[in-house]
């Protein structure tokens, strides 16, 4: 019976398939920043299902931020930006590779404005989770599983320093 | 106890000798899978507005169980009946985005021991403001097939593969046309979801 359970739950794992996909341009991390209107670090305050101005599903994102890298924002103001799909009124838009959120998370996002709305640059490609490590090192990571990249030209970058962030936001030109 | 386990893993074992994954829904009839065009708000550059149709309804066609109804004027990921096509702005990276539009009344199918549960809606959209092109001198675009076709396999039940030149392959360079051919990979996933279900 037990080796049974086990070998059922080794099954599932191996079995199980990852979500899958909306289509981006990948964009080396200078490009992206290029492309971001706003970036931001915050802690997630507030996350609420609403219809956009065009009659969709959103989950509005609260953004307590912390450190406001490229962006007419200030520390300690709330940003908020949206995210495709949601739950609503019954039902449930998935739109698939966007950005997922946790209460509390600490993020770095890159923003763009699409039809007067904030949203990530290319959904979860512009959504980085902020961490420590055990030197207290402040590291963004980001998981592209979800996206079908394409124009691909060098190893996607999905980790690095908060640091090399910053830099890289203060190298480019101001536009 | 020990059959269902000794039936899950063989399963299990059958499907991993592909690399496709499934994300877990599926059609339940060819009717429920038409999908409707809004070709209003199409790129200015550089298909013309048939050879967008056309294209986009390969990479529907690509898939079996799909296909075109015809056109439509709704448009977005909402809920209203029709599975929509439309152009819209993305934003600067993104090229096609899939919506998975449910209820609280999903069903679901034992298909290949996978348990899969019922689309209800999915609607998809693609970014006006790209550059999509055809083989012929392209430079630095996009192959609206090949995306296309990608996009429905997701629109089917299908996820990501690692095998590399598989239309379900997560990634692709510009000016690639080959992602519009499905691989054995390809078929072996829409196989284990329309085939052998309980």
């Amino acid at each position: 019976m037990r080796r049974a359970i086990i070998l059922t739950a080794l099954t599932v794992a191996l079995c199980a398939s990852a979500l899958s996909a909306t289509t981006v341009a990948y964009v080396p991390i200078d490009r992206s920043i290029d492309l971001s209107e706003a970036v931001l670090v915050g802690h997630v305050l507030r996350m609420e299902a609403a219809y956009n101005a065009d009659g969709e599903i959103v989950t509005r994102i609260d953004l307590l931020v912390e450190e406001s890298l490229k962006g007419n924002v200030q520390r300690g103001e709330i940003f908020t930006f949206d995210a495709w799909g949601g739950s609503l009124d019954g039902v449930n838009v998935e739109t698939v590779g966007e950005a997922r959120y946790r209460m509390g998370q600490k993020v770095l996002v890159q923003l763009e404005s699409i039809n007067g709305e904030y949203h990530t640059l290319g959904l979860s490609f512009g959504k980085w989770d902020v961490s420590k490590d055990a030197k207290g090192k402040q590291w963004i990571s980001r998981s592209l599983s979800d996206l079908n990249v394409v124009g691909v030209n060098e190893a996607p970058v999905e980790k690095m320093p908060l640091r090399q962030m910053r830099e890289a936001v203060r190298e480019r030109p101001a536009f | 106890m020990k059959k269902i386990a000794l039936f899950l893993a063989l399963s299990c074992l059958a499907s991993s000798a592909f690399a496709y994954t499934l994300n877990g829904r599926k059609w339940f009839s060819s009717a429920d899978a038409k999908f409707y065009l809004n070709n209003s708000n199409g790129p200015a550059c550089c298909l013309s507005s048939s050879q967008q149709s056309s294209q986009i309804t390969s990479g529907i066609n690509a898939w079996g169980i799909a296909g075109s109804g015809g056109t439509t004027t709704k448009s977005g990921a909402k809920r209203d009946g029709q599975n929509v096509i439309s152009w819209g702005k993305l934003g600067g990276t993104t090229l096609g985005v899939t919506n998975y539009i449910s209820t609280d009344t999903s069903q679901s199918q034992v298909c290949s021991g996978n348990l899969i549960y019922r689309f209800v809606e999915v609607d998809v959209r693609f970014n006006n403001a790209y550059s999509w092109q055809t083989s012929s001198g392209c430079s630095n675009g996009f192959d609206l097939a090949g995306v296309s076709t990608h996009e429905f396999g997701h629109a089917v039940g299908l996820g990501h593969t690692n095998v590399s030149g598989a239309t379900m392959y997560p990634s692709v360079a510009a000016c690639d046309f080959s992602m519009s051919s499905l691989a054995n990979d390809d078929r072996a996933g829409y196989s284990a979801i329309y085939s052998g279900c309980q």
